[in-house]
Formats: C-alpha cells, structure tokens, sequence
C-alpha cells in the first residue's frame, strides 16, 4: 500500500484545525486513512475477548473520473475484522476490500456512518465528545459482534496538535487523533453461541499520504488502558538497521483527559519472549515498558500468543494484559499491541 | 498371403487409377462429413472454453428475466443481504483492433469481488506497474491476454480502435495476462473494470449478471427467497445449454447436407466395385473352377472393399483436417451473424469424431460393396463366361428393376411422410428415394436409346449410332455411371433450389414485412438480436414529428424460463392497419384485435417447435410470476428459427419491467423526405443515444447480405458434392474404357481413325452426361421438395415456398454435360490410342 505514487495527493506537513464532525468522516486528498477500533472486553462470568475492527480507506488516485457509471471510483477500502477468544486461546481474523463505487463502502461524517458492505460503524446518538455514539457490527463466517459504543473522555490529538511526525523527511506525517477510553457493550457470537460483553474500546484516526521513510521497517504500537482511569499510547519505528527510530512516540492519557506526550527517550521497551509464525518468522511477544520518569513499569503479554493477521500484509495485532506499578501503586489492564514489518 | 488376395492385389495395382478414384471418392465424402463435425465440435468447444472463464467458479448467476439489473440491486444482495460470494458482470460484444479485427465477449467485472470467482481478473494489472490503477481509475482502459496482444500488434498503453453495438471507441490497453493456464481460455475475452464496461456500453445504471457461489453455506431456496421481482436464479451450466439449443438446429442440418456428400461417394464405391466385378468374371469364374468356394470370394470383394474404404477414410480424414480450419471461419461467422459470438481459432478433433468418421466410412464403403460382391461370389465356375449375359439379364430385367425402384420410392415416401418431427428421420425416408431413381435408371436408358440413338445416328453418323448404342449395349456398366452422376446432380439441384427457394420466401417476407419508410435501431454485434436500450422519449419524439402519420415500435428480450430461453417481442402501433405481421389463416382483424386484448402471437417456428395452435395457452415468467397468455395467431417469421412470442407493448409494460426499446419502425406522411426525419431524427437523439437510422431498402439489403453468408457453407458443401460426382463419371468413365478395349480394336481394325474414336467416346460421353442430367431433374426436384418442405420445416420450423429456377435446372444439364465431357477426355484419348493388334492379341 505504500509503494505507489503520492503526486497529486495532499500531505500532512503542517499543523491545522480539527473540526469535529466533519474530520470524523474521509479525507480524500490523502491517500492513505483509517478508522481503528480495538477492545477488550468480557461478560459477566468472567470470559474475555478482545477485537479489531478496521477499516482502512486507500486512495488509488487524487482524482475520480467524471462518469455516468456509480461503479467508478478511486477510493478502495479494506477492512480487518478479528475476535480474540481469549480462554479458548482462539484467533478469528477476517478481511475484505471493496471499492466506494455503487455504495458499496464508505464514509459519511454527519451522522457518522462508516461502512464495508455489511460492515457497518453507524452514528446512533450526539454525544458530549468529538464522536458520536455509534452501533458497531460485523460478521464473517461464523463470528459476528454487535457493539454500543460511547466515549468516556474527550478525543487527544496526538504528535504536535494532531500531526503525527513519522520521520525527518518532510510530509511523512499523519493527522492523528485518538479515543482512548470508549464504553462498550453488546453481543459477541461465534459458532452460533453467543455472549453478552461489556468493556472498553479505543479509537485511533489517522490520515495520512507517506509515513514511512525507505529506511523504516515496520512499526510497534501500543494502546493500553489502565484500571487506574489512565491510558497509554506508544509506538516505536523501528528502522532497518535495528536501531529506533527517533520519530517514535506517545501520550499518555490522565483521569481527567488531559494529555501528555511521551518521547522515545523517556521509555524503555524490551521485549520479554518471541513467536515464531508458521513460516518461521519471529515476532517479539511480551514486552516490559517502563517509564522511569514517571515510576511506572508495566508487564504487557498477549493474551494470546497467535494473533497474527494473515492477510494480505502481514501482521500481528492481538489483546494483551498489562500488569505492574505505576507510581509505586499496582495497576492492571488490558490493551492492544500492533507488531509490523516482521513477516516480510 | 493366400494366392487369391495376391491376385487381388496385382489387380488392384494395375487398376489404380480406378481404385484411386474410388479412393478420392470416399475421401472427399468422409472428409466433408468429418469437416463439419470438427468444425461443430471446435465451435461448440471454444464456445464452452469461454463461457467457462467467463463463468468462473460461479455456479450459478443472478439474471433479470427482462435482461438487466439495477446496479442498486447488487448493493442490496450484499450489504442488506449480507451476500459474499456474488459478483457483478457487464457483458457485452466488442470489436476492437486496427488493421487485424477481431470480436471479443467484454467481460466488466469487479475486482474486488472477483477472487472467488474468476482468478485470471486478478493478473490484471501485470506487465504494467500502473496497471491496476490504470485499470480501476481510467477510463476506457482494457485488459487483454498475451496471445491477443500479439494477435493485435498491441502493447501497453496503445489506443485500440473499437466498436461496441455499432458505435465506434477508443480503448486502451492497460494490462496484458501473461500465462494463464490454457491460453484459449481467454482467447474471446477483454477485460475491464466494471464501471468502463458501464461507461463503454451505455448500459446506465445497469448490471447484466450477478454471478453467485451456491454451496452448503448458502442455499439455492434462501437465495431465491431473498431475490427481487423479475430476477432469476439459474445455473451457470444453463448457458451453454441455452447455447446448445440456439445451435441444435443450424448443426443438424449442417451434418445432414454432409451427409448428401456422403450418399454420392457411396454410389461411388458402388461404382468402382461394380466394375471391378464385371471386370473379374472371368478370372472369378477361373478361381471357382479351381476350387475358390463362394464364400472366399465373397470375402475377397468385402476385404478389397474394407481396404479401400480404410484408405479413402483415413486420407479423408486428413484431408478433413485440412477443410475444417476454412470451414470454421464460415461456421463461426454464422453464428456470430446469428446466434452469439465466438472466436474459433483451434480445431478440436476428439477420440469420439476419429470412431464415427471411421465407422461412417468404412460401413458406407462395405454397404456399397454388398451387391458387387454377392454377385462376384455367384460366379459361374468356368472359363468361359458370355460377358454379354450380364447385359442382356440387365436388360431383361428392365421392368422388375423399375417396379422395384417404384417400391423403394413410395417406402421412401412413406417414411418422410410419417408425422414426426424428426430431422433425421427425414434422411433416412431420402435414401430409399434415391434407390428407387437409381433402379429407374436402366429404363430410363432403355427409353433414351429409342429416341437417342436415331436422332444421333442422324446427326454423326455411323460414330453417333455406335457411340449411343453402345450405352445401352453396356448397361451394366453405363447404367452405374450415369445413375451416379445423376445423383451427384441431384444434389446439387436439391441443395440449390432449397437456398434459392429459402431465400426467395425470405426476400418476399421482407418486401412484405419492410414497408415503414424508416427503421431506427440500436446498434448491436449480432445482426438478429436488438437489446431494448433506445429510450422512450426517442419514440415519442417521433411520434409528434409533423412529417410522421404512424409508427410501430419494438422491444425485444430474452426471457429466461426454467433453463429455456424464449424470445419475447413487444410490439405497438399507433395504427392497428400498419400492422407488419404476415398471419397464418384470413383473418387478420380479428387476431390482432384479440393480440391488442392481451392475447399474444408466435412466430411459426415456435409454434412448429412447441405445437402451439391458435387457441392455445402459454405460460411466461412475468415479473409478477407465472402468467398464462393465450395464442391469438401464428405469423411468420424467418428471422428466428427459434421463434418469438410476441405481445402487444401495453399488455407487455404492465407484466414486465423495460428500459426501453429496441426499433422504432417510422411511417411519413405521403410527401415527406426520408432523408429529412432521418436527420431530425437523429439530431434531437444527441450524441448520448447511438442511434442506427435505415431506410427500408438498406435495410433489407442488410438482411439479404447476411441470409446470403449464412448459405454460404452449405454452397461450399454443394460444391464439395460435385467434386465427388465429377471423380465418379471420371472413374465410370476409365471403367467403361477399359471394358471396351477389344471392342474399340475391332472397329480400329474394320478401319475406323483415331480421331473417330475419340468422337465416338467424346459423343458417348455427352450422350451419357445428356442422360444423367435428364435423370437428376426430376430427382433433384424431389429432393428440393424434400428439403424444403420437410428437412428445413423439421429442422427450424419454418415454412418456405418452393422456387424451382429453371435457371438450376439448366445448370444441372450443364454440370452432367460438362462433367461427362471432362471426365470422357482422359478415357477418349486412350481409347483413340489402341492398337488394334494389341488389343485383339487378348484372345
């Protein structure tokens, strides 16, 4: 997706106004963009799931051709879709592309829809923050969820007011904005049983031409949430060399929603063990993150240990559990972790 | 080897010219045979390969009844349906290529649903880095296989010139699929996203297919349920069925006019084998009185047979192979004239054509050789055998012969006259018909030597007495020849008459049918199928022209019933008295006032093939379910041998849903210009409708033109069976000459000159020509009548009137003339050449 040609195509090299709710919906003069909703959630018994639900937006050119034909269009979208039966120590991932093109996928910023074919993000009320209330559902083979959700706290606009630097090169930036404490409720199925879940869910935006730099390889992002009403983001660019990248980053995400960014020098990540996928590449799996200048050390390992996305990139993104300190009290959580650039 | 089939051999080697010719014979009949079953099974092959890729791993396909869907409707399968194995298609005809042209199927389809479906969209984008956007963004853009890039000298990023329903375009090439699994797979298919099939066709809004993975997953009655009114579910197999059936018709009688060819070659190998045996009597009589049993010799003949049919169907085979390639351009043209398009470039010969040809030959050689070789094993034991007794028992059993002949001609009779519908049954009745003539013939000769021989003998002399007197005098021999090439004649007279016949009625139906000043038409690759796309503004536009008194107009579609297809023609007019159907029976007002309350009209091959009458009910698929129409009236129509139904356009719009038209027939007022609403015509349509404006006459020209290359296969076969007719008088002819060498001695040394004798052979040989062609007129006739009334009506149901020009009647004597003299000369110059020592030696 990111080979292609970017003339024509607008980028994010500035810092600029976001406006709510029009940024909610697409951004066609980029190229490249994303509605990103993970979660972790459980019923009352006590069984946990996590999920991914993505869509992706991929611009194959600046501009659509004049045209009589609904079927023409320049915009494909992809979207990803996974549950995580964490007791059952189970996987589901599911992916599909289609073109915008007789309404088939798309996105309308007020109200707020979202859609993939019969994946559907659909605006159910206003609420008090940046996005509305929304009614998630999809459904492949034989996994469906359906899920309420609502924010807790007011959207953080990541990087430097929303724009995201992914490295020295000028215009390899995103906007960036995130939900990072979102109630979730509804109904899980798979194979024809079905749960009732309540939990948390989180919202990363982003938009964007070019991110990478050509000496980039992939990318490790973290979203936690704390049970103490605190949530982490981080993600560090690993570059080909094996060094990290200095444009790597993150915030932190206090009780009251204000936010606070992280630098990659304030944050120390060593992964604890690896995976081998079933082509024999390794992925680093549990990770100690620690950040000395505000006491905090975290234990994170996936809850379950393949969650990796075989799908046409590559990559593993999957639920994982948080245990550790954070300023000398215990804390607990649960959260998400994307692993890219190791299957290539 | 036993002495007796040496002897054979050494008989065979020095008769080779004969056997050659006999050979060639049944070569040329087995290849005709041979050739049109390859090219049958070719076209229906490449056909099948196509709509397999075309089809993918689809297992079945969502159609409309009334031919298109609403782009909409797809949505809805998918997204409120939740559908996923399902897939758009746009599929229309196209022609594109600059100075090499060539028609494709134009397959729009949708990448992003394909991958269950068809792998090769997916390689769309190969060979050009900016393929896939190409593709997907640009406008116009096409993808094509390797081998057809080649074909077209294109490459990446060239502007193709192309036609789509007569509307010309530029595409161009944005990719190229590079080894795909069998390369003819794709040999008929061009490639684009969906939106440029949209854009390319004109089809607005508009899908023609929904392609659909049925599995235990998803269930054809879940499927069907959820489907909107007026679209169907149907297997994807039942295209090549409806194929299958649109082509039943044209192959069938393709295989039985090669079977004509077959009939002759028969008589060709009866010919030569017959010769043979009145040749060997003596030498057989020998091999009798030296112990040879009946039996053995009985077998020597049918070996000798078997051998020579196994050559002449092996060489006819190859030479069948050869034929086929032109033949499948002729046969694949047709159909795309007719039926749909195909592109046929590799012949296709099966295991399954390889038995039947070698059986086809081989049982006609050895059908042809049973009496020969009969009577070569009742050879009296004995040197000396009175040569003249064959003759004289001909002779003598003039008259059993022709009551036999009248006997295999009225069970002939009796067969074609059975009521069935059967096409072959109708050839099987032919073949006693034609026994019965070839029985006739030594009357026939009998009677012609009364009135030829004075006649001639007055006209040449002493040389024209011996020449036709001896016609009779060797009518063992003669009588072969001459029944031979008069049912080689024959045929051609039956062939002939039936396409001037067919074309005669069609030129009449079109004069009758053809009377609007104008015909306005969309423009479509396959001459006899018009999609309704014209809009109805265009009509009514029309309609208020000043110049204009009425109009008839026309949607045509396809219905798709239960795995059949029925044409459907919804007619209107604004005067019930510009009516342009030709009804069966007298009483038009009445038919068309019921046809304008709601009952419909077939066309007679609908009626022939479905046994409709008047009075009848038919049901059709409505968009509202099953509905019952009754049969007001039969009209004829040769444009379908498949037929139409036709109902009047109101009855029409309420049961079916329709996006337009497909003609609009114009009636101007008495003084106006053609030329004149021509233009207003297609001024007001503007540039987004394509419009194809003709007068009468272009338009029946048109017609005529494509009635005329449709025939032109048969012609070709026609031909082929004078080629054979010509070998057998040749091969009569060399038999004749050399049974008569002694003959000819005598009167070289009662001292008549060489060049006397080549008179007296050269005058034989019209005399006996003169003969055949007096034979094969009244044959031919029958034949004609044959073919017309009772082959073409069981075949496409249609009823023609019987034009028997004098001018093929004429022609005939011609051929049998022209051909006797040819095929004399060779013999006449050998026999001018005898030295009369030489040939009395013998005794």
């Amino acid at each position: 997706m990111s080979s292609a040609d970017t003339t024509g195509f607008e980028k994010a090299v500035k810092e600029r106004k976001f406006i709510f709710p029009d940024d909610n919906g697409a951004h066609p003069s980029f190229r490249t963009e994303w509605w990103y909703f993970t979660g972790n959630l459980s019923t009352k018994e006590g069984k946990n799931f996590g999920y991914q639900f993505t869509i992706f937006r991929n611009a194959i050119s600046p501009f659509k051709q004049d045209t009589a034909s609904a079927w023409r269009s320049n915009q494909v979208y992809m979207g990803h879709f996974t549950l995580t039966d964490i007791d059952n120590d189970k996987f589901y991932f599911f992916e599909r592309f289609s073109r915008d093109g007789n309404k088939l996928a798309g996105v309308e910023a007020n109200p707020f829809k979202l859609w993939l074919e019969d994946w559907t993000v659909c605006e159910t009320g206003k609420s008090n923050y940046q996005f509305p209330e929304v009614r998630l559902s999809a459904k492949d083979k034989d996994v469906s969820v359906e899920f309420n959700l609502e924010l807790l706290k007011s959207i953080v606009l990541q990087g430097e007011n929303g724009l995201s630097i992914k490295s020295n090169d000028a215009g390899n930036a995103s906007y960036y904005y995130t939900a990072t404490k979102i109630k979730t409720s509804g109904r899980i199925n798979i194979e024809g049983k079905e749960y009732s879940v309540d939990g948390f869910s989180w919202l990363d935006r982003e938009w964007s031409t070019s991110a990478l730099s050509q000496n980039q390889k992939g990318w490790d992002w973290f979203s936690l949430q704390l049970d103490n009403n605190t949530e982490l983001m981080y993600y560090q660019l690993r570059n080909k060399d094996g060094s990290i990248d200095a444009s790597s980053k993150g915030s932190i995400v206090l009780p009251d929603g204000l936010k606070e960014n992280l630098k990659p020098e304030d944050v120390s990540l060593k992964p604890t063990g690896e995976w081998k996928n079933n082509t024999g590449k390794v992925y680093p799996s549990g990770w100690k993150l620690s950040i000395p200048s505000r006491n905090i050390e975290l234990d994170i390992t996936p809850a379950v240990r393949n969650q990796e996305l075989n799908v046409s990139v590559k990559y593993w993104e999957g639920s994982v559990l948080i245990n550790g300190t954070y300023a000398g009290k215990n804390v607990s959580g649960r959260g998400y972790v994307e692993l890219t650039g190791y299957a290539d | 080897m036993k002495i007796i089939h040496r002897s054979s051999l050494r008989y065979i080697f020095k008769h080779k010219l004969q056997f050659g010719l006999s050979i060639l014979g049944i070569a040329i009949g087995v290849a005709i045979i041979a050739a049109i079953d390859i090219a049958n099974i070719s076209t229906s092959k490449a056909f099948n390969l196509s709509l397999n890729s075309v089809t993918g791993k689809a297992t079945h396909r969502i159609i409309s009844t009334s031919g298109s869907i609403p782009d909409s409707v797809y949505s809805f399968l998918r997204i409120q349906k939740g559908l996923k194995d399902i897939a758009p298609v746009v599929e229309d005809n196209i022609t594109i290529g600059d100075s090499t042209k060539k028609s494709f199927v134009l397959l729009g389809v949708d990448v992003f649903a394909e991958k269950p479906f068809r792998d090769y969209t997916s390689s769309s984008g190969s060979d050009n880095k900016n393929g896939f956007k190409e593709f997907l963004t640009a406008k116009n853009t096409i993808v094509l296989s390797a081998e057809n890039a080649k074909l077209l000298k294109k490459s990446i990023g060239d502007t193709i010139n192309a036609s789509i329903r007569g509307i010309k375009k530029k595409v161009v090439l944005s990719g190229i699929i590079n080894n795909y699994g069998n390369p003819s797979q794709l040999e008929n298919l061009i490639i684009s996203d969906i939106a440029t099939a949209q854009e390319l066709t004109g089809k607005r809004g508009t899908i023609d297919v929904i392609d659909i993975i049925i599995n235990e997953n998803l269930k054809e009655d879940y499927v069907k349920n959820i489907l909107p009114a007026g679209l169907e579910l149907q297997r994807s197999s039942s295209r090549s069925d409806i194929a299958e059936q649109m082509l039943s018709a044209f192959n069938v009688n393709l295989n039985a006019l090669s079977m004509l060819a077959l009939i002759v070659g028969v008589f060709l190998i009866y010919n030569t084998m017959t010769f043979s045996v009145v040749q060997r009597k003596k030498i057989l009589g020998i091999y009798r009185s030296l112990g040879v049993t009946e039996n053995e010799i009985y077998r020597l003949i049918i070996s000798e047979v078997l051998l020579i049919g196994f050559i002449g169907t092996v060489l006819g085979f190859l030479l069948a192979i050869l034929i086929s390639k032109n033949l499948l351009v002729l046969i694949s043209r047709t159909i795309n004239d007719l039926y749909f398009i195909v592109s046929v470039t590799e012949i296709e010969v099966t295991p399954f054509i390889v038995l039947k040809t070698l059986i086809v030959g081989i049982a006609a050689s050895l059908l042809s050789a049973l009496k020969p070789a009969r009577e070569a094993s009742q050879s009296k034991p004995g040197i000396s055998i009175v040569r003249s007794n064959q003759e004289s028992k001909i002779l003598g059993n003039i008259y059993k012969l022709s009551v036999y002949g009248i006997i295999s001609g009225l069970l002939g009779a009796a067969i074609l006259m059975l009521p069935s519908k059967n096409v072959w049954l109708s050839y099987v009745g032919v073949l006693p018909v034609i026994i019965g003539f070839a029985l006739m013939s030594p009357l026939v000769i009998k009677v012609s030597d009364k009135i030829l021989t004075p006649l001639s003998g007055k006209l040449f002399g002493i040389a024209g007495r011996i020449s036709s007197r001896s016609i009779i005098q060797n009518i063992s021999r003669t009588n072969t020849a001459i029944f031979s090439l008069s049912i080689a004649v024959a045929a051609t007279v039956g062939v002939g008459t039936m396409i001037s016949s067919f074309r005669e009625t069609v030129v009449t139906w079109l004069e009758n049918g053809l009377k609007a000043d104008i015909y306005v038409s969309a423009p479509s690759l396959i001459s006899n199928s018009n999609d309704p796309i014209i809009p109805y503004y265009i009509r009514d536009s029309i309609i208020n022209m000043k110049e204009v008194r009425n109009i008839n107009y026309y949607s045509e579609f396809k219905l798709f019933q239960d795995g059949k297809l029925i044409n459907i023609l919804a007619s209107g007019f604004t005067d019930p008295s510009s009516k342009d159907f030709r009804l069966q029976g007298n009483d038009d007002e009445k038919v068309i006032s019921k046809f304008q309350n709601g009952e419909v009209l077939v066309t007679e091959p609908y009626a022939y093939k479905n046994n409709i009458k008047a009075g009848n009910v038919i049901q059709l698929k409505t968009d509202e379910g099953y509905k019952d129409f009754k049969v007001a009236g039969i009209y004829y129509d040769y444009s379908s041998d498949k037929g139409f139904v036709s109902i009047e356009y109101s009855v029409f719009k309420k049961y079916w849903k329709s996006n337009g038209l497909s003609g609009i027939a114009v009636y101007l007022k008495n003084d106006k210009d053609a030329e004149t609403v021509r233009n207003k015509i297609s001024s007001f349509a503007g540039s987004d409708v394509e419009l194809i404006i003709r007068s009468n006459k272009f338009l029946r020209e048109s017609s005529i033109q494509i009635f005329d290359r449709t025939f032109i296969v048969a012609k070709v076969l026609q031909l082929l069976s004078v080629v054979v007719a010509f070998i057998g008088i040749l091969s009569s002819l060399m038999s004749l000459q050399l049974e008569r060498n002694k003959e000819m001695g005598i009167l070289r040394a009662v001292g008549f000159l060489p060049s006397q004798l080549f008179k007296i052979s050269t005058l034989q040989s019209i005399l006996m020509g003169l003969i055949s062609g007096l034979l094969s007129l009244p044959l031919g006739a029958l034949l004609a009548y044959i073919l017309v009334f009772i082959i073409n009506k069981r075949s496409f149901g249609w009823t023609m009137q019987l034009s028997l020009e004098p001018r093929v009647l004429v022609e005939a004597m011609v051929l049998a003339i022209v051909a006797a003299v040819l095929a004399g000369i060779y013999p006449g110059y050998e026999i001018s050449k005898i030295s009369p020592s030489a040939a009395l030696r013998e005794e």
